[in-house]
């Protein structure tokens, strides 16, 4: 990823506000911390998995003609007492940082994972040297400083060496040759087992097999209705109607395993299966519609990769090549938008905004190789960014070979439309742009605003900009004037920072008068002003809001220099201010609506200057200037625009410069400022099995192929790890549990897997089915150990963690699957697929703990809110509260499986937020419109559409129970109906599934 | 393994014997954690704490050490002279220069320990002997939001837990009736980066900050809407409980949903204990006055302030707020008018904090509170423009109270300008070390594994400050 971008159109989430390009360390000449023609051996040493400690032994005996006894006796007696004090804490016996032991002379001179740290007779060029000397950078020890005789002894010790002695090969030590997951694919041969009659599939054969070591079996089958829910959840995400589940118990009284496979092709057709399954795959992929960080500038176009992983899933396209076009599809497909859009996973981590720093362009492509490392391989490749893993044979040269991999490649917007969709979005630009002025002129003038009195009451009904009325003698000098005003209508938007009320005093003009106002801020603060051609605060600003439909009363006095303002009689502003000495008063609004009533203007006498509000032919307002917009109007137009832009075809993707790669170097300790040896693209050392092949680029090529040469490696049969990991991947989804239960940690410290010969079957089965994720659904669906019911009698004592699946594993549904459940049942849910992101209603609380607050003010939800969680468009500063409780991802890395937790804050959502009160009480009309008013079918049909069964008897005559006695306390049946709805979606059964 | 396994098989034993356990659902995690039975590592309580609470009041935008702190007598001899540490790239805006702008504020010596405080704080300053200030704070960005994640989560990218959401997941809660980690901001409204500053990461959302309104119902959803009426959600919850326990007894091996119906117990509680702890209306006209609630100015910090005391009172382990908030121009960001910034922000908070340790102090609760003052950075002494001041990430100040700290004292010091902490760094690290240890924690085995890694809140490095504790 490039700096700074070659791109068809600047990305929106690069609005700069302070570019400041800082690089503090420009590497000099003299200081190379590894000299460059080193590096190609180093590498290719790594890239053979042989264990290295027996070869690095041996460099001191091959050491041509050097006598080794006294080489090593020189060593002891004058190196070691300065290594003991200095060094030992972090390269002695029991630590190796950076790979470097500093225990023997052996060590030394095998150096760590930045290459030789001694080049012998040459302490100059030694960088044991260099980082020792005061002042270094970076400096070791990292908070101590080496005598001068000290340093002068290591120096002369480096002097001293013989020059044809070999130095700077270290091996990691592990080399992960005999780790399971990094072995070669074979098919397994299937278990025997004793109840053969439980078999359906071969799965059942290697589960079986396990309990029957431990003398269990499966539980019995789940019953119809289980088991259509389940596999409803599992597949589309979804619950059955009560019409699905009587068509499929019949089928299972006619076959069973017929009925099985028919629901489960039913369910793999549905389009709702790709929203399902996408949505598992974008927790993986990071995917939010906003950069994260201070700004958190929205990705307009995000939402195609959104949409591509749903429809590539509902494709059934092979997990191959799904795999490839995410890493490589500007390579493999350069002429297709959808392939630009999949390359959308690189694109999809967060990002500075405001500010671009050579460090944040590393910290990007750390997130790439990551996530490309996790999702993909299952290696915490992360790890080794700034030193060798520490579990994994993954080494920092690792790391940066792969970096090498991507460091080509630079973000990019891709447009990729017909002429005249070009054309459309160069039209809606140019209106973008332009309302935007006119917004800004809007803001810019005082307007006149629409004044009527009624009953003594005076009103202002038109929401526009800086609305003013002056009114008064502009003679009068010391006076209080009091007033009551309320705010009755106007912006509920945020980030209108003008928009409250006003009265003014000392007022001689439009222009000049001093300002009290309230609701300013958007709306949090109360502020003392000053108009005088400009307009500035004279005083220090409060906090207060201003509520709608509420009376407030405001007082001020002014008597020769003194202020004082107060606002339901508390006193809020008392100061001297010198510059308006007289002036009559004015009433004002900005993006409201108003009414007064009680004014009075009285001198310090008392005497009544004015009492009630005069002909408004006597007061002053500005000219109809700004036209009959508003603010709020022109910024919904604007908003208007900016959705129909964000619908253009736009790829937020990567692509190369050109075919030409850039260098990539090892960064010492991870830090871009301490760049050491050269490293060229490679993969991880302990996969070096199949190496990664890079063909040249052609002579035209715009791209290296770095990362196509990545995806093929990935997606090679020989490859142990990508079908394990997603196989697995695709097990924990429908159990709950990878057989692996750490799903992008294949690694040494992952954990093993609990069936590995089943695993390595379904890779395999996987592979040859030519990559079909649907296959493997199948496959897994129609086996006995999916078809278990959840209850069992022996099987929960012995295996009680269920790690040997003696039984169904119960699971609450995840976030986004509550609320879809809610709209499903109130019979809400709006089908509609894709497109960009919507906004159903936050809590203005919740809004206001981002600086940036663009999430629009929803009085009330509607359809277009009404549609499944998938699409909600994923702020990463605003996340939605509902679905943030029930563990939704946090989106900054990738999430390989959520947490379940259950707090009282879950509760609190379900019992008292508006969505569910409103979508029972939908649910209720809904309910007696279709059933009428007999107390027993209306309960039924709320336990079909809620739970997807019949109630039981006991539950029906609770419930009608229920329902009567909430019918005598409303007086009415919906309500009381409502009040049933609401019960059943806070249930247990609601959100968790057998 | 999900979280709700972990403690409903704690739940089930409870449960066999005396129903519902009364035991807090962190203190379940934390329980299950010393068991090691999941995931979570063990429950690190590693030496004796000195505090049990923390309240962090976050000065949000960068306050200026050197017109509040840190007094710099040299920057008046160097005034609009240019200091010979400036570097360019430290500086976060173009314009800012390399000219030394002098302090327009008076330090005054106060208390027997004679600590320098600025005129700007005359109340903070009668806590002199009370305070530790640490004057060489350096952090790793010059930019709001990554400093800001660093301040909290020890990290300058995104996504990582607060500090909050590691001290409770450390303790664990002692009121089971309110959260653990509560976050204020203030009126004007959040700081930048939003919810990712008391983030649970990835840690169980269980111990995310739970954001406090300080006026109206304290929770969001605390309450059902208006169109609900008590008796009528009464009775909702007593069918949701029938149903729910019928569910129970035909399922009884299953993990989690024992655990969903106490979770259900414990929100109906919170909607009394919550209301209840914020309301200082209970407070004596005194109290109110010593937080300067009188006070139009500062009338809104000071509620948050006493609301803080009530909270800690009660158990709550990490209060956090936020001074400066919502436009970035409502911050202690004071670029382009430092005076017109301090003598709006000062005044705000003075009296309240001040007001805070006070009665902490004459309640016998400073010991055991840690109250943490200062910003994600601190300001240039060089102009920016002709009146304001850049972010400076090199040299900062920051101020600790009670909670075992030595009161009256510095540490650390900053150049002759105030420009780069040079004397005794302290690193966001060590700070973060420094607090965990006074709460009793080990930061180096307060651990969580993610990822592949053994994740901790200072990462790979931290050195507790042993010479501030007492």
């Amino acid at each position: 990823m490039i700096l700074v971008d070659s791109v068809d159109e600047l990305d929106s989430s690069y609005e700069v506000r302070n570019v400041v390009m800082a690089s503090k360390f420009q590497p000099t000449s003299e200081f190379r911390l590894c000299p460059a023609d080193a590096s190609d051996y180093n590498i290719r040493m790594i890239s053979r998995p042989l264990s290295l400690l027996s070869t690095a032994f041996l460099f001191v005996s091959i050491a041509h003609g050097a006598d080794v006894r006294q080489l090593r006796q020189g060593f002891e007696r004058e190196v070691v007492p300065v290594i003991k004090r200095h060094c030992a804490k972090c390269h002695g016996a029991d630590k190796d940082e950076s790979g470097l032991q500093l225990t023997s002379l052996d060590h030394v001179l095998a150096g760590g994972v930045s290459g030789a740290i001694v080049q012998p007779g040459k302490p100059d060029e030694s960088l044991i040297v260099h980082l020792i000397r005061p002042g270094s950078d970076p400096h070791m020890p990292p908070d101590g400083q080496l005598s001068e005789s000290e340093i002068n002894t290591i120096e002369s010790w480096v002097r001293s060496l013989p020059q044809n002695l070999s130095v700077g090969s270290k091996q990691v030590a592990t080399t992960g040759e005999d780790h399971w997951a990094f072995q070669k694919l074979r098919r397994p041969t299937v278990s025997d087992v004793r109840e053969v009659g439980r078999i359906s599939t071969p799965v059942d054969a290697f589960i079986l097999a396990r309990l029957e070591a431990n003398g269990l079996t499966m539980a019995p089958s789940a019953t119809a209705g289980e088991f259509i829910r389940r596999a409803s959840f599992d597949l589309i995400g979804l619950p059955p109607n009560r019409e699905d589940v009587t068509a499929f118990e019949r089928d299972v009284d006619r076959s069973p395993d017929r009925a099985v496979s028919r629901l489960v092709d039913r369910l793999l057709a549905s389009p709702h299966y790709g929203e399902r399954w996408g949505r598992h795959w974008l927790d993986l992929a990071r995917y939010a519609d906003s950069n994260g960080f201070e700004f958190d500038f929205e990705r307009p176009h995000a939402w195609h990769y959104r949409d591509w992983v749903i429809n590539s899933l509902n494709a059934d396209k092979p997990y191959d090549e799904f795999l490839a076009e995410q890493i490589a599809g500007d390579e493999i497909a350069p002429e297709s938008f959808a392939a630009h859009v999949a390359t959308g996973f690189c694109r999809n981590g967060p990002t500075v905004g405001n500010q671009r720093l050579e460090k944040h362009r590393w910290d990007e492509l750390d997130d790439v190789i990551s996530t490309t490392s996790e999702v993909f391989l299952g290696l915490t490749l992360g790890c080794a960014r700034c030193h060798d893993h520490k579990y994994d044979p993954t080494s920092q040269r690792d790391y940066y070979s792969m970096l090498a991999i991507f460091n080509s490649a630079g973000k990019r917007a891709h447009f990729i439309g017909t002429p005249e969709q070009r054309q459309t979005r160069d039209r809606l630009k140019a209106e973008i742009r332009e309302g935007r002025e006119r917004l800004k002129a809007l803001s810019n003038q005082p307007s006149a605003g629409d004044w009527t009195i009624e009953d003594g009451e005076l009103l202002q009904r038109r929401p526009a900009a800086d609305v003013r009325l002056i009114l008064g003698d502009s003679n009068w000098k010391d006076y209080t004037v009091e007033v009551e005003v309320q705010k009755t209508g106007g912006t509920m938007e945020p980030l209108q920072y003008q928009a409250g009320v006003s009265l003014m005093f000392r007022a001689t003009s439009l222009q000049h008068f001093y300002w009290l106002r309230l609701g300013v801020s958007d709306n949090r603060e109360y502020s003392l002003d000053i108009a005088d051609g400009g307009h500035a605060p004279i005083a220090r600003r409060i906090a207060g809001t201003l509520q709608r439909g509420r009376w407030y009363r405001l007082r001020v006095t002014v008597e020769g220099q003194s202020i004082r303002a107060w606002v339901d009689e508390r006193l809020v502003y008392e100061m001297h201010h010198p510059r308006h000495d007289r002036g009559g008063i004015g009433l004002g609004n900005w993006s409201a609506t108003t009414k007064w009533r009680n004014l009075t203007v009285r001198d310090t006498q008392g005497t009544v200057l004015l009492d009630g509000f005069p002909d408004l032919m006597k007061t002053k307002s500005p000219e109809f200037a700004a036209g009959p917009e508003t603010v709020d109007g022109l910024n919904l137009e604007i908003r208007h625009l900016e959705a129909e832009l964000s619908a253009l075809p736009v790829a937020m993707s990567i692509s190369d410069e050109s075919s030409t790669p850039r260098e990539t170097r090892l960064f010492l300790r991870g830090d871009h400022r301490t760049p050491g040896a050269v490293v060229q693209p490679d993969v991880p050392a302990a996969l070096a099995g199949s190496p990664l092949e890079i063909p040249d680029a052609p002579n035209d090529a715009k791209s290296t192929g770095r990362r196509r040469a990545l995806a093929r490696w990935l997606t090679s049969p020989d490859n142990p790890l990508t079908a394990r990991v997603m196989v697995n991947r695709i097990w924990q989804y429908h159990f709950g549990r990878g057989l692996v239960d750490t799903p992008s940690n294949f690694g040494l410290n992952g954990s093993r897997p609990t069936h590995p010969d089943l695993l390595d079957w379904l890779a395999v089965e996987f592979i040859e089915s030519g990559w079909s994720i649907k296959h493997m659904h199948r496959l897994i669906m129609t086996s006995a150990v999916y078809g278990q019911s959840r209850r069992t009698n022996d099987g929960t004592r012995q295996d009680a963690d269920n790690r040997l699946l003696s039984r169904f594993p119960t699971r609450r549904l995840e976030a986004e699957l509550i609320r879809d459940r809610i709209l499903a049942a109130s019979d809400s849910l709006n089908e509609m697929m894709g497109g960009p992101g919507i906004r159903p209603h936050i809590h203005p609380g919740v809004i206001a703990t981002g600086t940036t607050r663009k999430w629009p003010t929803v009085e009330r939800e509607s359809h277009e809110h009404w549609r499944r969680s998938v699409y909600i468009f994923v702020r990463r500063s605003v996340l939605m509260p509902m679905l943030e409780a029930f563990d939704s991802p946090t989106t900054t890395q990738s999430c390989a499986q959520r947490l379940v937790t259950t707090v009282p804050t879950q509760a609190l959502q379900l019992m008292n937020d508006r969505f569910t009160n409103e979508q029972a009480a939908l649910m209720a009309r809904r309910v007696i419109a279709k059933v009428g008013h007999d107390a027993e079918q209306q309960v039924r049909e709320i336990y079909w559409r809620s739970l997807s069964r019949e109630p039981t008897d006991s539950e029906l005559s609770d419930c009608v129970a229920f329902v009567q006695k909430q019918h005598e306390y409303h007086g009415s049946a919906e309500p009381s109906l409502a009040d049933l709805c609401h019960v059943m979606f806070n249930l247990n059964e609601f959100v968790y599934v057998d | 393994m999900s979280i709700s396994s972990i403690w409903s098989r704690r739940q089930l034993l409870e449960s066999a014997g005396c129903g519902f356990g009364a035991l807090a659902l962190n203190s379940l995690f934390a329980r299950d954690r010393s068991a090691g039975s999941n995931p979570l590592a063990p429950v690190l309580s590693h030496a004796a704490a000195k505090a049990k609470s923390i309240i962090f009041i976050f000065a949000y935008g960068g306050p200026s050490q050197v017109d509040l702190l840190d007094p710099k007598p040299a920057l008046d001899k160097w005034h609009e002279k240019s200091i010979p540490v400036f570097r360019k790239e430290d500086a976060f805006n173009t314009t800012t220069k390399p000219t030394a702008m002098r302090s327009p504020y008076r330090f005054d010596r106060r208390g027997e320990s004679g600590l320098p405080i600025s005129e700007l704080f005359p109340h903070i300053g009668s806590c002199a002997d009370d305070l530790c200030v640490i004057r060489s704070l350096h952090c790793e960005s010059n930019n709001h939001a990554p400093a800001l994640f660093q301040m909290n989560t020890g990290f300058t990218l995104a996504g990582r837990p607060s500090m909050g959401a590691w001290a409770t997941y450390g303790l664990g809660n002692e009121n089971d009736s309110l959260p653990a980690f509560v976050v204020m901001w203030d009126y004007r409204g959040g700081p930048i980066g939003g919810a990712q500053n008391w983030t649970s990461g990835f840690l169980p959302a269980a111990f995310q900050g739970t954001p406090f309104r300080s006026h109206g119902e304290p929770i969001i959803d605390l309450n059902p809407p208006s169109t609900v009426a008590p008796e009528q959600q009464r009775a909702r919850l007593d069918l949701l409980a029938r149903l729910n326990q019928q569910h129970l007894d035909a399922n009884r091996d299953e993990e989690g949903l024992a655990a969903r119906i106490y979770s259900y117990e414990l929100a109906y509680r919170m909607q009394m204990a919550a209301p209840e702890a914020v309301n200082v209306d209970q407070e004596t006209a005194a109290t109110q006055r010593m937080y300067g609630m009188e006070e139009p100015i500062s009338a809104y910090f000071g509620r948050q302030c006493l609301m803080a005391r009530r909270l800690v009172e009660r158990g709550v382990r990490f209060v956090q707020l936020y001074s400066g908030g919502g436009d970035q121009m409502l911050s202690w960001d004071a670029h382009g008018d430092l005076r017109g910034n301090l003598e709006q922000h000062c005044p705000e908070i003075d009296q309240p904090v001040a007001g805070l340790i006070q009665d902490l102090k004459q309640r016998g609760l400073l010991d055991e509170t840690l109250i943490i003052w200062g910003g994600e950075f601190g300001r240039m002494p060089t102009h920016q423009g002709s009146r304001g001041r850049d972010h400076n990430p090199r040299g900062f100040s920051m101020f600790l109270a009670g909670g075992g700290v030595k009161g009256g004292t510095t540490y650390g010091a900053t150049d002759e300008f105030g420009y780069a902490a040079v004397e005794d760094p302290v690193s966001i690290p060590d700070l973060h070390a420094t607090c965990l240890h006074l709460l009793g924690l080990d930061h180096t085995r307060l651990t969580f594994r993610h990822r592949g890694r053994d994740m901790r809140l200072t990462d790979v490095s931290g050195d507790v400050i042993h010479d501030i504790i007492v």
